[in-house]
């Protein structure tokens, strides 16, 4: 049920955070993303439009220009026209009067045709607009024959016939030579020219003529008339006066087309706007001077200029157009385009960063949602792995315990042997599912190091007793070895410190047929700051010849066999050694106790097979084998390593291996230790604490090895007994040193036995024991020595052999382990055999341990459900302690009224009205207070070594889902999982019990 | 009667408990029951037993009474007492009788009276079912007890 709650609570967790995934986070952009598209439009159409009217005022501004340069160059043109125009006309007047001063005052003239001829060709640059001058005399008709004959030719008309009669006549009588032609020609008988004489004479002042065509040029042209007068008249005459003292009258031809041509020829600019003169004194119908009628050029923009002649009657006006259309104004264009081009771009570059920032956006929230699923999936992952492995383990004990019943029935031979294979399978799958079960939960974070004191070398001891029957029956060496420098008790995780080791070496076993396994234990930074160069010396103050007589083995190694780590092994272990041997007093006081921690390096080599170097770099992956070849051949899952891995970073250190395929592993790890007060380990002993028996202090012991390693993993273990060692290269040697030092040195103490090992035995069986015995007879010791043979593998002849010989007392068969040699030596010197029985019933099993635990105790188990009230009852009963039940938390608290004699309280977490854990707090609060009234009068006794502080463990139906941390804070002390299990049990109490010896 | 051999009897017992945990009916927990048996609480597990009837009984005339009393039960009160019988349940290893509970106080939890009625049912069928067995269980028991009683003066005689 609880599984199914927690995979309840799982998925709603899950959809929560798929909730608050949508709901946050979403930014403006976001939330605006439909607006994207139209933004881009609108922002199209802005800039288009802003663009338009850039190129609009620019394009006004240029048109402006245009124009003021229009006016500006027709004003000028006009005014040119002008001042040329009354300069002319300026002229013309002064020669007007010089007709009336020489020809009419002087008497006779001065003027003739020649002189007049000549004056106007002279002074023609005078008046440049002028094709020419002439003077025509008045002639009344009266008068004409007069005339006639005076000059000697007829008045003709413009057509060149002899004038009819008429009233007047104006014959002209000089003329400039340009127009000579008209000489003559009765100047009354053209239209235009009739008129403005009498427009001339009528007001005197200069007068033109319309526009028309000049005879012989046949340029439009205009004729200017100015009256002579031939006397000189009143201040204001009158009409008729002036008609009457009319004289003649001079004449000009102004051909205006050549002439404003050649004038505007002389500025600049002419060849971009076109000039055309009108005469508009007629306003509705304008008579063109100059230029061409029909439209051309650029009509959109005119300008007129005014043009006075000095001629009030006519009015002129000058157009000028510009001769082509406005030209396209491309910088304008380019601007704007520009402008466009680069506000497109910038849009578009806001858009696409908007819906890049919305695509990243919403790729961020997908990745959030992915990697919660992910989470969620990882965390269901583990929490299925870790319900998985619980929910096999129920079905797997009920399997266990039916195979158990089975087992008690009777059976046949075969049908035991199967259902102990079974149970045997059984276990193995349930040591696996424990293994998957510490995977999930290191996993899910949920894995926590104990920090306890124990002692490294008895746990090094148990896992050798654990592996010893395999390796020796595969005929391996094991041995461990643990540096003097390593404190003797630390704090930390001995059974994941265990679990370390056992699987490190259980796979060495695993995987090594012949050689040897070796443990090495030391300090960390024991081996920083030795030279390699000192090795050399260091060698246990030993000759070099010693090692060529060492049985002529290659390898300097425990069993002689290459590893894979050789140098480095080798160096360390020498360096090892030689500390150990020359500082080995009191380099334990000098170690630098003051730094909190320890860092303990343990090495495990063997000369297995060794790791394929393609799959060394997944060795620490679950599940990873070297070869999936390996399982079909040793078996295992290769979760081992993985959990291995994790557990040494737990326990901040590192974990790493050399290997060389068919030579060996050299797996190492370090891991960090807290250095134990001595004054605490001095009190807290443990009941895992192996007591190794003190009776053998101050023996003396000589190892006979012909190879250093195995031979100081011996006096290791015998060094940890308190016997004294000496070592021997071979009997030989051992002999001639206690036959040598015995007759010698009075002061030098026979060893108390020899242990032989039994390759360096076997190598010197031909030097015949018997002979060495006579040695040491002969040399006056008749003290028998008890001889004991080392071997790890010893075949019945060779014990025969051995025994016949007289020189084993006892073969004590490898690995070497310091507890059993205690025994052995028990047995073979017949000392310390005070056995405490106590000491082996609380070694035979664990209930027993639990039982030494809660032998005697108080305990008080709350629980609101009668069953289960019975059932915890009986399962503390049966270990001894006395149980009292309390139903509801309201009970317990009654019977928890200080002071009461309870040593522990089991207390339901679920229960009706007041649960475990307000019980609990209310509990501590009491205690708090009586705590706090005993601290005030400090006169009391105190009571159980100061506070009152009863242990409260929680009982609680899921483990998994455990609240442990809930449990701490309200003041419990632990918990343990209900139906109680014996180790879970034995784990929680042993934290607040002492052993206490039965 | 006393012609049945202690072993045939144990051997009986073992095939009983065998089909119970075939069932589902009895889980490893009770096996840790028994293993709490010894010499000083000859009859650890039958008193333990007995204690699981009585209080389970009371449980479920108290949870069918809710649920006939009236058309709007009390859920709260229900899921109480379901917690109850599923802890005693478990703590005797009665597998398929928790089961149920648990069904029973899914049912609870979404008010659904249907449901919970059904379950109910089945829980009364469970565990009369369990009430049998363990009654034959403890049957068998007895007579062992006795034939090995029975038997011991013989062998020494």
């Amino acid at each position: 049920m609880g599984v199914k709650m927690q995979q309840s609570h799982h998925l709603v967790a899950v959809k929560l955070n798929e909730q608050v995934g949508t709901k946050r986070g979403y930014t403006f952009i976001q939330s605006n993303r439909a607006w994207l598209p139209k933004f881009l439009v609108l922002s199209v159409v802005v800039v288009a439009f802003s663009s338009m009217s850039i190129y609009n005022s620019m394009d006004a501004d240029i048109k402006v220009r245009r124009k003021d340069g229009l006016v500006s160059m027709c004003d000028q043109r006009a005014r040119m026209l002008k001042d040329q125009f009354s300069v002319s006309v300026n002229h013309v007047h002064a020669l007007a009067i010089l007709v009336s001063t020489f020809h009419y005052y002087k008497n006779p003239s001065a003027i003739d045709q020649e002189t007049f001829a000549e004056y106007t060709a002279r002074t023609a640059f005078e008046r440049p607009l002028l094709s020419g001058v002439a003077y025509a005399e008045r002639v009344i008709n009266s008068e004409r024959e007069k005339f006639e004959e005076q000059h000697g030719w007829t008045i003709k008309t413009m057509e060149r016939q002899p004038s009819p009669v008429r009233d007047e006549y104006a014959p002209v009588i000089f003329s400039q030579e340009t127009v000579s032609y008209i000489e003559s020609l009765d100047m009354m008988s053209g239209e235009e020219d009739r008129e403005n004489i009498l427009r001339a004479r009528a007001t005197g002042k200069a007068v033109l003529t319309s526009p028309f065509r000049l005879l012989g040029s046949h340029h439009l042209g205009v004729v200017l008339t100015f009256p002579v007068y031939k006397s000189k008249l009143p201040p204001n005459p009158t009409v008729e006066e002036r008609i009457k003292a009319t004289a003649g009258y001079l004449g000009g031809a102004f051909d205006v087309e050549s002439l404003v041509e050649n004038l505007l020829g002389q500025l600049d600019g002419n060849q971009a706007i076109l000039v055309n003169v009108y005469d508009v004194t007629n306003s509705s119908e304008p008579l063109v001077m100059y230029g061409h009628q029909y439209q051309e050029g650029d009509t959109s923009l005119l300008h007129e200029s005014k043009l006075d002649f000095g001629d009030p009657f006519r009015k002129h006006q000058m157009i000028c157009r510009y001769h082509h259309k406005a030209p396209p104004s491309w910088t304008a264009l380019t601007t704007a385009f520009l402008f466009f081009v680069i506000g497109l771009l910038v849009g578009y570059i806001l858009y696409g960063a908007a819906t890049h920032i919305v695509k990243v956006e919403d790729g961020f929230h997908e990745m959030q949602e992915l990697k919660g699923r992910a989470e969620a999936a990882d965390v269901a992952k583990s929490q299925f792995l870790a319900t998985v492995s619980h929910e096999i383990r129920t079905p797997m004990n009920g399997i266990l315990g039916m195979l158990a019943l089975l087992l008690d029935t009777e059976l046949s031979f075969t049908q035991r042997d199967y259902a102990q294979t079974a149970q045997i399978c059984g276990k193995a799958l349930i040591a696996l599912i424990n293994e998957v079960l510490d995977r999930a939960k290191i996993e899910a974070g949920k894995l926590e190091l104990e920090t306890v004191s124990f002692d490294i070398r008895s746990i090094l001891d148990d896992v050798l007793s654990l592996f010893s029957e395999e390796s020796r029956h595969k005929g391996i060496e094991l041995a461990v070895f643990v540096s003097d420098k390593v404190p003797e008790i630390v704090m930390g995780d001995p059974g994941r410190f265990r679990q370390i080791i056992t699987n490190l070496v259980g796979n060495s076993v695993k995987f090594t047929e012949k050689g040897h396994i070796f443990v090495k234990v030391h300090l960390a930074d024991q081996l920083k700051g030795a030279p390699n160069a000192h090795t050399k010396t260091c060698l246990n103050g030993r000759p070099e010849e010693d090692i060529l007589i060492s049985g002529g083995s290659q390898f300097e190694t425990l069993s002689g066999c290459e590893v894979a780590d050789e140098r480095n092994s080798r160096d360390t272990f020498n360096l090892l050694i030689a500390e150990d041997l020359f500082n080995s007093v009191d380099s334990k006081m000098t170690t630098n106790e003051a730094s909190e921690n320890v860092t303990v390096m343990v090495s495990v080599e063997d000369t297995g097979i060794g790791i394929p170097l393609r799959a060394q770099d997944r060795v620490f992956m679950p599940f990873m084998q070297a070869d999936s070849s390996t399982s079909r051949t040793y078996g295992g899952t290769g979760i081992g390593l993985s959990i291995s891995k994790c557990l040494v970073e737990l326990m901040g250190g590192h974990i790493n291996f050399i290997s060389r395929p068919q030579i060996g592993s050299t797996f190492s790890f370090t891991a960090v230790f807290g250095r134990c007060k001595k004054l605490v380990f001095a009190n807290v002993k443990r009941p895992t604490f192996k007591d190794l028996p003190s009776g053998f202090k101050g023996l003396k012991a000589v190892v006979v090895d012909g190879k250093p390693v195995r031979a100081a993993v011996t006096r290791y273990h015998l060094n940890r007994l308190g016997i004294h060692v000496e070592v021997a290269s071979s009997i030989n040697r051992a002999a001639a040193m206690c036959g040598k030092k015995g007759s010698l040195t009075a002061g030098y103490r026979h060893p108390d036995l020899i242990l032989v090992e039994k390759d360096t035995w076997m190598s010197s069986i031909d030097n015949c024991i018997s002979s060495t015995v006579t040695d040491w007879k002969q040399n006056g010791n008749l003290i028998q020595f008890p001889k004991i043979l080392l071997a790890s593998k010893l075949s019945a002849s060779e014990l025969e052999k051995a025994k016949a010989s007289g020189f084993a007392d006892t073969v004590i068969m490898k690995p070497v382990r310091a507890s059993m040699l205690a025994a052995c030596l028990q047995q073979v010197l017949g000392i310390g055999r005070k056995k405490q029985p106590q000491k082996d019933m609380h070694m035979r099993n664990g209930s027993s341990a639990l039982e030494s635990l809660l032998y005697g105790k108080k305990i008080l188990v709350v629980d609101d459900n009668k069953v289960n009230r019975r059932v915890a009852a009986g399962a503390l009963k049966k270990f001894g302690a006395n149980v009292e039940c309390a139903e509801s938390g309201n009970a317990a608290l009654e019977l928890l009224q200080l002071p009461h004699d309870f040593d522990a309280c089991f207390m339901d977490i679920q229960m009706p009205e007041m649960d475990g854990f307000e019980a609990t707090r209310q509990i501590r609060l009491m205690e708090s207070q009586v705590n706090e009234q005993m601290k005030s009068e400090s006169a009391v006794e105190i009571m159980k070594g100061g506070e009152w502080h009863t242990p409260i463990l929680a009982m609680t139906a899921d483990v998994i889902h455990a609240t442990y941390d809930e449990c701490l804070k309200c003041g419990m002390d632990g918990y343990v999982s209900k139906p109680f299990d014996e180790e879970n049990l034995y784990q929680a109490v042993a934290k607040f019990f002492r052993t206490k010896p039965v | 009667m006393l012609g049945w051999g202690v072993e045939f009897l144990r051997a009986e017992m073992n095939r009983l408990l065998a089909l119970l945990f075939h069932q589902g009916v009895l889980d490893e927990q009770f096996l840790q029951l028994q293993q709490l048996q010894d010499e000083s609480s000859p009859n650890f597990v039958s008193e333990v037993i007995t204690i699981y009837f009585h209080e389970s009984e009371k449980l479920l005339r108290n949870l069918r009474l809710l649920l006939m009393e009236r058309e709007l039960s009390d859920y709260k009160k229900m899921e109480i007492h379901l917690n109850q019988m599923m802890g005693s349940s478990s703590s005797i290893g009665a597998k398929r009788v928790r089961n149920v509970c648990v069904a029973f106080r899914a049912a609870s939890e979404q008010n659904n009276h249907a449901g919970c009625l059904r379950a109910l049912e089945l829980l009364e069928h469970e565990y009369c079912y369990l009430k049998n067995k363990l009654h034959e269980l403890f049957q068998i028991e007895q007579q062992r007890a006795l034939a090995s009683v029975v038997r011991y003066p013989a062998r020494h005689n």
